[in-house]
């Protein structure tokens, strides 16, 4: 923790080794999130490095209420946003046939050379993809809580949400999950050889 | 299964299926490359325009003129419409008798 704290205010006073710091600690954990909220390898790249860039820019915006890492979520979770819009809008006036909101998947597969196996890797994808199926306010709720393992509380200070409000989209997201799950063919109970 | 249970198989599946992705070191280096780069002059900053606000701009932008026009085209048609009223009530009868030729309203006042 207190190594935290002496690299934030490094990152204060534009210290380009705590951004390498804090690339090497959370860099996968951003990418992950906004993989599994954009569904799309290059805008998540994108938009990772971005929330870097936005992190070592602004750093000076951390107050140091909430966790370093909640904070990063936060600034990828708001520029998955701005990206879901511009291409909402990008869709209505250029007639642009980007799907976000219901499955980009297909467009930009993350490379065989990261993949572990191809057939292996199919299987595996199915629970990801039940995630892009759902809309993004509850796809936000359901990484924040089962992917990062947040509590209602964590997810509710990196949203800027109320407490009750995110308990009850996580409600509705975990049930519809589950639904899709077992509608969707994904063998829920076997899969794990429950 | 209970509902602990299927979150904790739930959270195992997916960092399975995320393992691959990684923020690898030449998306670092493109970071760390990016934040050295000196901050552009404010007049060469790039600016990001939010595409609502330019739908909003440009609407205002085509609505003034047709506005205006619209403007224009009323006050004419007012205009047209006074100096036909004028006209007609300008307009006077000419009586011609042998006495000569007078206005209508020249006869009118001598008849008061």
């Amino acid at each position: 923790m207190d190594e935290e704290r002496q690299r934030i205010e490094q990152l204060k006073s534009g210290d380009e080794t705590a951004l390498a710091w804090l690339m090497e600690r959370y860099g996968s954990d951003v990418l992950r999130t906004a993989a599994l909220l954009l569904k799309d390898r290059y805008w998540a790249e994108d938009v990772s490095q971005e929330t870097f860039l936005t992190a070592f820019r602004k750093a000076y915006q951390y107050r140091g209420d909430g966790t370093l890492r909640g904070w990063l979520l936060r600034i990828a979770i708001n520029l998955c946003r701005s990206k879901m819009r511009l291409a909402s809008w990008r869709r209505l006036f250029l007639r642009e046939s980007v799907d976000v909101d219901q499955g980009l998947d297909g467009n930009a597969a993350w490379p065989d050379s990261l993949e572990p196996g191809s057939a292996s890797w199919m299987n595996r994808m199915t629970l990801r993809e039940e995630i892009g199926r759902m809309p993004l306010i509850y796809r936000e709720v359901i990484v924040l809580y089962y992917f990062h393992e947040m509590s209602t509380a964590e997810i509710a200070a990196v949203l800027e949400e109320s407490e009750g409000t995110v308990k009850s989209k996580l409600h509705r997201a975990r049930k519809r999950l589950k639904l899709q799950l077992e509608e969707g063919g994904w063998e829920y109970e076997s899969s794990w050889g429950g | 299964m209970n509902q602990a249970g299927e979150d904790r198989k739930i959270r195992d599946q997916l960092r399975g299926e995320l393992e691959s992705v990684v923020f690898h070191e030449e998306m670092q280096a493109a970071v760390l490359s990016r934040a050295a780069e000196p901050k552009p002059s404010w007049w060469n900053r790039e600016v990001r325009i939010p595409t609502p606000f330019i739908a909003a701009l440009l609407l205002l932008i085509l609505a003034i003129p047709a506005y205006g026009w619209q403007q224009a085209h009323s006050m004419q048609t007012d205009m047209v419409a006074k100096n036909t009223g004028k006209d007609a009530s300008q307009e006077e009868r000419i009586i011609v008798s042998a006495a000569g030729v007078f206005y209508a309203s020249q006869l009118e006042g001598e008849n008061r």
